[in-house]
């Protein structure tokens, strides 16, 4: 998908793990797997207020889009490596 | 009565369709096994063009007929105050001894393919059953197997229409009775197509539902 979580990055930012970060916002650390893996297709309102209160961040420093293409072109390097 | 998960009408209905599953697997079997062997089987098939095997001494054979009767037949009912009433467009099961030949090797091999697919429609259907016992009725391959029984059902009926003709042309071709005039008339049920139609527009619910319910458990 084009959009992408950066939760991965905030965390280490913050230093917290998944399992910190689950405990305080009430969610399993399998639906923010599902989130940090970038397998989920949709983010409820209330998960996303929860988050960027616990992460004292905006949406916007969440979520990202990338193009298709974009999305591709880094892989190819790496594979003829 | 609960319709979905365990002690409910579904698991009632798994235990209905694995217990015709094992029939009709046996009555395969035993049709092939004494097919080969080549001994004392007689192909049935009903008046509505539905399979089944008889086997032992004497066995007949059975094929669908469609015949008229005499105009001179009186039939009347006096407790009705009829005096007259016709027979007409009549259907029953001609029963015969079996003699090796080419009609009768076709008779089997659509005996046998019929009961195939009528064990493959079942194995479609005990697919879909455990889903719901197991409440979950919107897996993505209930959509291809509803799907697939809803083809198996329209396509089914066309060929169990065509049987039933062939069997009654070569009823009128070969067979002769006094007052009887055996003749070949196409006779399909409309209702099982539109039944197949119906499982076809409910297999794209299912579709649908197993997208949302997709949707649904990767919404976070």
């Amino acid at each position: 998908m084009a959009i992408r979580v950066k939760l991965d990055h905030i965390l280490l930012d913050r230093r917290l793990s998944l399992t910190d970060l689950a405990d305080r916002i009430g969610i399993t650390i399998a639906n923010l797997s599902v989130l940090k893996t970038n397998k989920a297709r949709a983010i409820r309102f209330s998960t996303l207020d929860a988050l960027c209160r616990e992460l004292n961040c905006q949406p916007g420093e969440l979520l990202e889009w990338t193009s298709e293409e974009s999305e591709r072109a880094p892989s190819r390097p790496a594979a003829r490596r | 009565m609960k319709a979905l998960g365990k002690a409910s009408l579904s698991s009632f209905l798994v235990v209905l369709v694995n217990i015709g599953w094992f029939c009709v697997a046996l009555a395969l079997l035993v049709t092939v096994l004494f097919l080969v062997a080549g001994e004392h089987v007689g192909v049935q098939i009903d008046s509505s063009g539905a399979p089944s095997v008889e086997v032992g001494h004497g066995v007949m054979m059975s094929i669908p007929v469609s015949f008229s009767v005499d105009p001179d037949l009186h039939v009347s009912a006096p407790s009705l105050g009829i005096s007259e009433a016709q027979l007409r467009d009549a259907r029953a099961v001609l029963k015969f001894a079996p003699q090796r030949g080419p009609f009768f090797i076709a008779n089997a091999v659509l005996l046998v393919g019929l009961l195939s697919l009528i064990l493959w429609a079942l194995s479609q259907l005990r697919g879909v059953l455990r889903t719901l016992r197991d409440g979950k009725p919107f897996e993505p391959a209930n959509a291809r197997r509803l799907r697939r029984i809803a083809w198996l059902a329209i396509l089914g009926e066309l060929v169990r229409a065509a049987v039933v003709f062939f069997e009654n042309q070569y009823a009128a071709s070969h067979f002769v009775s006094e007052g009887l005039h055996f003749s070949a008339r196409p006779d399909v049920n409309v209702f099982a197509i539109v039944n197949g139609l119906v499982i076809l527009v409910i297999a794209e619910v299912f579709r649908i539902g197993a997208r949302l319910d997709e949707d649904q458990s990767l919404t976070v």
